[in-house]
């Protein structure tokens, strides 16, 4: 009994630790938030494209949802599902990401009005938190083939689909912010 | 079902990997190798900035392949990344000397770490400032060429001195080294992460050190907008090592408040909680929300240096960068000198065998300066302000000194008709609250509009706030050095040349920033090498004394390094103190304690002779 304590601690520790990061990191996001009030207060440009921001979303929930779903195949014990739901996830995340460099690279947004700053700024941020959530989904899928994660053993899991929920929803708002507020 | 869930652990037995060069020297080959791909690729891509192989955005992509190789160097790669991808890792930490110099999971290495590299750059930074004291003794430019080495030499000691040391010593310093044992862990929560933290501080001094080869930068350590967007290309490494050393504390305080809250020892309540290890915990939870702002902050400076924006130029609002600036800024003070208020409180009882007065107060005092600190930031843009915008700043920047009495109180109450011991660190103690009241009491005056106005942007500024840390902190900081050195070497320091090396620092000290005062009211001006002349004589005595404050500095190094190689054997407990950390061997050994720590009853009474913890021995495996 006491190593089956010292173990949830440990697992309480780390779950409580990544917990309290993912916070803190929310702090960059709620400053650019605040900062685009503070300078001009929010608004829309007219020059946004609405379908592709709303694809982008799309493909951040679809992301998610598999990312969720394949913690729960790992919490049922199958873990073949869960290194195939990550690697989904990474691939809808990495395909969200080409939209985005699509909108960059296109310049419809100018960089160069208030607007443009927050909206590449913003959008900067949370797509350096996503190029790294999809490195962790596929750093914890090829961990899995190499290590044993059961419905017992898996808090590397857990932790990478906090982190890749974090950056969804972190995305959510600033797209909220960015075409609809 | 016995066993919940748990990090999986690797197949395969490691395969140790023998290190042939030292890690930090890996660390500088990789980190010259990640320099060289990504600056020459950024300018590959974006070749049109100027110069052929250093622009601005190369400098910012070259430093991130730099830092990326320097970690994995010195131990990250085998540390971090091959157990990331399912791989054993094959580090070996050294049990010699040599484990100083790479990547460590030892709380204890990594405090002594942390508290060798805080200071060096206590050092470095100390330096500079004698040299703008030395430029300072002349009403003309005599020492300095151009203005701008004046001012970046400015930049680098405030910043240097503020995110290298005064956010470092206390609490990745010695926090990591005392905090696990107060509490009677054997290890801390994140201990590669913290490991891996402590290499980022040398990587973001060196940054900030190296940037007048890019240009002088005459922002100060504040990085003031407009000015900055307008500087030359050394501000990009003012953000950058900025940005490693503040990510080296958020690190830092992660594992602490994890630890903290997690490892306890069985008994260890939150009423028998020691005050420094309070003060750690507040100061980790400003941490985690403060720095990671002030990091958002630089980035978004940054993109006006870099592309440009205007976010705080001109055509944006550098009144927003200004409060973005200080709503990190001033929690920093209070992230630097809440772990000395409890270090106070720590080291009093001990030296006067006294039960602590007012020990929740105390606490409390903690609390409520952590939460306060966050509402008094415009005080320092009151000349950017409407009177009625100043009101509700001014008031709370008077109401931080309420909970702040609260650590006056709990220290005077104790030491009330107490039969004192003075020590080295007790002197040093009495030395730092004389100190901080009046860094206190003129932080009161301050916070009123008409003062404050009156003498903004003067000497009386850098009065005010150096008798806060380094009259709070730093003193503090010698004090608890001493106080720990048995514990830390098993050696015993001179109490003779404590006493005196303590008394030359307090004279150095008041001396040079008492005078600062006096020479803020009579007009000189901060940020400027040329002054009138009738201030000479007085900006002639204030650097005198800061010489000799800086040699009481480094006199005092001297004799700290001394005592810990060849001082006396020092007993175990030596000053009669409860607290866990003295429950064991000093030094203490790799797992901290030999056995199981229980916790009965407090730590701050002294009117028993009860025992305030048990280690329960491990049994003898050759037995």
């Amino acid at each position: 009994m006491a190593v089956t304590y010292a173990k949830d601690r440990e697992i309480a520790a780390y779950r409580w630790g990544f917990r309290i990061f993912l916070v803190s990191q929310s702090v960059p996001f709620i400053l650019l938030f605040a900062d685009w009030y503070m300078f001009d207060g929010y608004y829309v440009s007219r020059v946004v494209d609405k379908w592709l921001g709303s694809a982008e979303a799309l493909l951040a929930l679809v992301s998610g949802y598999m990312a969720w779903r394949a913690l729960q195949a790992i919490r049922q014990g199958r873990l073949t599902d869960m290194v195939q739901g990550f690697r989904r996830a990474a691939v809808a995340g990495a395909a969200q990401l080409v939209v985005l460099a699509y909108q960059w690279g296109t310049r419809f947004i100018p960089p160069g009005t208030r607007y443009g700053e927050v909206y590449y700024t913003l959008t900067g941020v949370s797509g350096f938190y996503e190029l790294i959530g999809v490195f962790v989904l596929l750093a914890i899928s090829v961990r899995a083939a190499r290590v044993q994660f059961t419905a017992n053993f898996h808090w590397d899991a857990e932790a990478a689909e906090y982190f890749w929920i974090f950056q969804m929803v972190a995305g959510l708002l600033s797209y909220l912010f960015l075409y609809w507020i | 079902m016995e066993q919940q869930m748990t990090q999986a652990e690797a197949r395969n037995n490691p395969q140790t990997k023998v290190m042939h060069i030292a890690p930090i020297f890996r660390g500088v080959i990789w980190a010259t190798i990640g320099f060289v791909v990504l600056d020459l690729l950024t300018v590959a891509v974006d070749p049109f900035r100027g110069h052929p192989l250093v622009t601005e955005p190369s400098e910012v992509m070259g430093w991130a392949g730099a830092l990326i190789g320097w970690l994995m160097g010195v131990g990250g790669y085998e540390e971090m990344i091959l157990p990331l991808f399912g791989s054993p890792s094959t580090w070996v930490e050294p049990k010699d000397w040599r484990k100083y110099f790479g990547l460590s999971t030892n709380h204890k290495v990594i405090g002594i770490q942390y508290l060798f590299t805080a200071s060096s750059i206590f050092f470095v930074a100390g330096m500079i400032a004698m040299a703008m004291r030395y430029e300072l003794m002349q009403p003309s430019m005599h020492f300095f060429t151009y203005t701008g080495q004046y001012l970046t030499a400015v930049g680098i000691h405030g910043s240097l001195m503020m995110f290298g040391v005064g956010t470092v010593v206390l609490i990745s310093g010695l926090g990591n080294y005392f905090v696990p044992l107060m509490i009677g862990a054997k290890e801390t929560v994140f201990s590669r992460l913290s490991g891996l933290g402590h290499w980022l501080l040398p990587a973001g001094a060196l940054t900030l050190i190296a940037s007048p080869l890019l240009g002088y930068w005459d922002t100060g350590w504040r990085g003031y907008e407009p000015l900055a967007s307008q500087d030359p290309g050394g501000i990009v490494f003012y953000y950058l090592g900025v940005f490693a050393m503040t990510l080296s504390t958020i690190l830092a305080s992660l594992n602490l408040a994890a630890t903290i809250i997690f490892h306890r020892a069985k008994g260890m309540t939150w009423a028998r909680l020691p005050l420094f290890v309070w003060g750690i915990l507040t100061v980790s939870l400003l941490n985690l929300i403060w720095q990671p702002e002030i990091e958002m902050t630089f980035v978004m400076g940054l993109l006006d240096k870099l592309i440009p924006f205007h976010f705080f130029d001109a055509m944006g609002s550098p009144l927003t960068y200004l409060s973005m600036f200080w709503l990190f800024g001033h929690p920093e003070v209070y992230i630097i000198v809440l772990p000395a208020f409890a270090l106070w409180n720590e080291i009093i009882p001990v030296m006067a065998q006294r039960n602590l007065f007012a020990r929740d107060w105390a606490i409390i005092g903690l609390i409520f300066v952590m939460m306060l600190s966050g509402l008094v930031w415009a005080h320092h843009i009151f000349t950017n302000m409407r009177n009625s915008e100043m009101f509700p700043f001014s008031f709370f920047s008077e109401m931080i000194s309420i909970p702040t009495g609260f650590s006056f109180m709990a220290a005077i109450g104790t030491l009330w008709r107490a039969r004192l011991r003075l020590t080295t660190p007790t002197l040093l103690v009495l030395m730092s609250l004389f100190n901080f009241t009046i860094g206190g009491l003129t932080g009161v005056y301050l916070a009123d509009p008409p003062i404050n106005l009156q003498v903004h942007d003067t000497f009386f500024i850098i009065a005010h706030f150096h008798y806060t840390i380094i009259g709070g902190m730093v003193f503090t900081w010698m004090a608890a050095m001493y106080y720990w050195l048995p514990k830390m070497s098993g050696r015993m320091f001179n109490e003779t040349w404590g006493k005196w090396l303590a008394l030359w620092v307090f004279i150095g000290f008041n001396g040079t920033f008492g005078q600062m005062f006096l020479l803020g009211l009579d007009g000189m001006n901060r940020w400027v090498p040329v002054y009138p002349p009738y201030l000479k004589p007085l900006n002639y005595s204030v650097s005198l004394f800061a010489f000799f404050l800086g040699a009481g500095f480094i006199a005092t190094a001297i004799h700290i390094l001394w005592a810990w190689t060849k001082g006396p054997k020092s007993p175990e407990n030596p000053w009669h103190a409860r607290t866990l950390e003295w429950l064991t061997t000093s030094p203490p050994p790799d797992d901290n304690f030999d056995g199981e720590v229980e916790v009965v009853r407090g730590f701050y009474r002294y009117d028993h002779d009860e025992p305030s913890a048990y280690l329960v021995k491990s049994p003898d495996p050759m037995e």
